[in-house]
């Protein structure tokens, strides 16, 4: 997997003072949301259904623009015509249902469906639906017909096919939520090699479970940003984070509440291990 | 649970025709449909069927699923037959004689040769379905009507909806299949009553389909924009389906000999 | 009076070339008042397994009777309730009082109107409120439990839930155990799913299952005094009695099991005091 085929090492998706409101809304979807979207990085976007979460993530690729504000990928504005197609080549989407978003009639073919788009030439189509599929850990599958594949692969296919524009940066909106446990750990696997390679990540999600890891997590609620920072930040205060709406997993709580007890819990205990070592070691 | 949904009638073999291009085998059916049409005696008609006969072994498909298309037509075919069969006052002698109707010999042979001509088109044209996937079928149709853009018609448009509509047909039928065993546990009965009523008990069915449908569409045109879709201007395909010299010598020379034969006999 | 599943066996496409066995000997036994969980993974064979106890499905050997007539029995109409992943994809009225009276009107009930009232209140929907509502409009949870509403509204003395909080978040699948919950005073219900977590801390008992076959059947009790052979079943028990778990492998005398974080936190602790 190459990563990004961009010149500009540093650039980056701004949105800038971003608001945005729907025809015939009283209140915006959006209002006046700042924040940057690195590559190599991922940031978590949490918040409760109708917070403005998918419209923040429709805005990075154009489908959607600001009322105000700007949106400014790597440098090209998301309101100028002359770069759209750039700027969706650099901004790869998926959705939540992996169905809906399969084009091709078997696997290869939908992986290549967007560098065709592009007018990209048949030999080097091979290699980056390769590359993708690489990326995914679908390789082997390329003649498999899509309503064969599990719902886990189904999405992992559907960031294949993204990743064949060869992104900078990656865009999910609840890419986890109709799969089971198995399936979303090779969804998650897939997107934390992506990061390694380069990829910036915006991982819309209603588990904080699933992006543990984040480089930052933004909270919005009622189109504002009403958290920004790190998820270990994020939890430091469990209460505060549930009023956002956020579901504070329940080792969180657990170890909270160990602390509370006196035992000494680290504060970047997440897993049900490290907090059971932690009341072992004290 | 999957159960591999097979659908059109595409058999899975390795042979000769099935690896003849799309385009070439589509020239073929053109050709072979006017040598049919062209033909004016049973000479010609035998060595039609001698062509399909060959074709079906060299394709390597069951003969009774190439012969599968005539059951459907059974009704066409009878009607064919009694409608050249039949004449109005014939001046020649007649067999049997009801009315003004009556059946005479040259009459059953001009009966029997119309209706042989519809069997043959329908076993020849059914091959090319036979031995060519439904993504072949689409992209051939495209390259075949290109030059239909001079006109106005969206050749690369039309082709993305059919394989799009093929795509989703083992997609809707899982969900039609899921919906009808999910209203069946809230007591619907598809078999009872009238065919109002039957028809009726498929509202619970089809609504939900469409709704699911129409939401599906929106989610897809979300994705194909995203993927850079603008139409299908400048396209590169990933595998092209691109006529090699062995799909010209067998659509030229193939097609040659049919329709000298349908001219000569 | 129970649901009696006995040496179930079922096989898809059986005699042809895609022949998959789903199922191998399972014993399945459920009566009001019981939460069954049916857990496993994908392909595990759970989704199949309600299918032939609701009796759509004829199982290729073994049965399954309810209160003694064969599942797939005229006799059994309606009697099982069966409740599809995504239940809310299945609308298709224009009310939600038309849509959850739909199973009543099916079986001739005298009342399908008032049944389905009762069963949007059981669920949480004030009938009043949301009756003459689109189905359509309601938001995810709520369109979760009209969905349920419509095969409560059935009366069923057994209750077969497939997946029925897949997706929803935390609030969503608080209310939808709580109705369900609700129901066992006069259901036996059954719920499949691939993460129990919600349902075990009410379940009465638990039926894992891997391949096809049975690997684990207990009560909740002995599933966290065992728990090797469903956790080796892929399956995945709350973190926080995972934690429990672990301190229990360390050597930490924990005793029983607590869900509630704040419980556990307690006996952690008490056990970290206690040790010798």
């Amino acid at each position: 997997m190459r990563g990004p085929s961009s010149s500009e090492e540093c650039g980056l998706i701004e949105l800038h003072e971003v608001s945005v409101t729907y025809p015939g809304a009283e209140r915006p979807a959006l209002d006046h949301v700042t924040l940057s979207i690195v590559p190599g990085r991922t940031l978590a976007l949490l918040g409760p259904n109708g917070s403005g979460k998918s419209t923040l993530a429709r805005l990075c690729n154009a489908l959607l623009l600001p009322t105000s504000g700007r949106v400014v990928v790597d440098g090209m504005s998301t309101v100028d015509e002359a770069t759209l197609w750039q700027i969706r080549a650099r901004v790869g989407f998926v959705q939540q249902n992996p169905e809906n978003q399969i084009v091709g009639t078997v696997v290869e073919e939908d992986v290549a469906f967007g560098p065709e788009n592009l007018g990209v030439p048949a030999h080097e189509l091979r290699s980056r639906v390769d590359d993708a599929l690489g990326a995914v850990g679908l390789t082997g599958l390329e003649r498999r017909e899509p309503h064969l594949l599990s719902e886990g692969q189904k999405q992992r296919l559907a960031i294949a096919g993204a990743l064949a524009l060869r992104p900078a940066y990656l865009v999910l909106d609840e890419p986890t939520a109709m799969l089971d446990g198995e399936g979303r750990s090779d969804v998650l696997a897939a997107l934390r090699r992506l990061r390694a390679h380069g990829v910036g990540i915006v991982h819309i999600t209603h588990h904080l479970e699933d992006v543990i890891d984040a480089d930052a997590v933004a909270v919005l609620d009622e189109g504002t940003v009403a958290f920004s920072g790190t998820p270990a930040e994020l939890l430091a205060d469990p209460q505060a984070a549930e009023t956002l709406g956020v579901e504070v997993p329940a080792i969180v709580v657990l170890a909270e509440a160990l602390r509370e007890h006196g035992v000494p819990v680290p504060r970047d205990a997440f897993t049900a291990e490290s907090v059971a070592e932690a009341v072992w070691r004290s | 649970m999957r159960i591999p949904v097979t659908f059109g009638q595409y058999v899975p073999v390795a042979s000769a025709v099935h690896a003849l291009d799309a385009k070439a085998k589509m020239g073929l059916v053109a050709a072979f449909t006017t040598a049919v049409f062209l033909v004016e005696g049973f000479a010609g008609l035998a060595v039609m069927s001698c062509f399909v006969a060959a074709a079906i072994a060299l394709a390597r498909v069951p003969a009774m699923l190439a012969l599968r298309g005539i059951k459907a037509l059974t009704f066409l075919l009878s009607f064919t037959m009694v409608a050249n069969a039949v004449r109005w006052e014939p001046a020649t002698v007649s067999l049997v004689r009801v009315g003004p109707l009556a059946l005479d010999g040259p009459g059953i042979l001009d009966g029997v040769f119309f209706a042989s001509r519809v069997v043959l088109l329908v076993v020849g044209t059914s091959l090319l379905t036979l031995t060519t996937t439904p993504v072949q079928l689409t992209d051939g149709l495209e390259r075949v009507m290109r030059p239909l853009r001079a006109i106005g018609v969206p050749a690369g448009e039309v082709a993305m909806m059919l394989t799009i509509a093929l795509r989703f047909i083992p997609t809707t039928a899982q969900e039609a299949e899921k919906i009808v065993v999910a209203q069946t546990a809230r007591g619907a009965r598809f078999d009872e009553g009238g065919p109002v009523r039957r028809a009726k008990a498929f509202v619970p069915v089809m609504v939900p389909l469409f709704v699911n449908l129409f939401r599906r569409a929106e989610e897809l045109a979300v994705a194909m924009e995203s993927r850079c879709y603008r139409g299908g201007e400048g396209r590169t395909r990933l595998n092209p389906a691109v006529m090699g010299a062995v799909d010209w010598a067998v659509l030229v020379t193939v097609s040659t000999a049919l329709i000298a034969a349908g001219i000569a006999l | 009076m129970a649901l009696v599943a006995a040496n179930l066996c079922y096989t898809y496409a059986a005699g042809t070339a895609y022949e998959v066995p789903a199922l191998l000997g399972l014993d399945v036994h459920l009566e009001c008042g019981d939460l069954l969980v049916i857990a496993g993974t994908t392909g595990s064979g759970k989704s199949t397994l309600l299918r032939l106890l609701a009796g759509l499905l004829r199982p290729s050997s073994g049965t399954v009777g309810l209160d003694g007539s064969p599942a797939s029995d005229r006799r059994s109409r309606g009697r099982a309730a069966m409740v599809f992943q995504n239940p809310e994809s299945q609308f298709f009225a224009e009310s939600l009082l038309a849509d959850v009276s739909f199973g009543p009107r099916n079986l001739g009930a005298q009342e399908p109107a008032r049944l389905a009232a009762d069963a949007l209140a059981a669920v949480g929907l004030d009938p009043d409120t949301f009756g003459d509502r689109s189905p359509f409009t309601l938001s995810g949870g709520e369109a979760r439990r009209a969905a349920i509403a419509g095969a409560l509204a059935m009366r069923a003395p057994y209750l077969l839930l497939d997946e029925p909080t897949a997706g929803l978040d935390r609030r969503g699948r608080r209310d939808v155990v709580l109705a369900i919950g609700r129901e066992r005073h006069r259901a036996g219900v059954a719920v499949v799913t691939h993460d129990p977590e919600e349902f075990l801390p009410s379940a009465t008992r638990v039926l894992a299952l891997h391949a096809g076959e049975t690997a684990f059947a207990g009560s909740v009790d002995e599933l966290l005094a065992n728990p090797s052979p469903y956790l080796e079943a892929g399956l995945r028990l709350p973190e926080v009695v995972m934690a429990q778990l672990f301190a229990r492998g360390r050597g930490l005398p924990v005793g029983a099991m607590e869900f509630e974080p704040e419980a556990a936190a307690a006996r952690l602790s008490h056990a970290r005091g206690t040790r010798s």
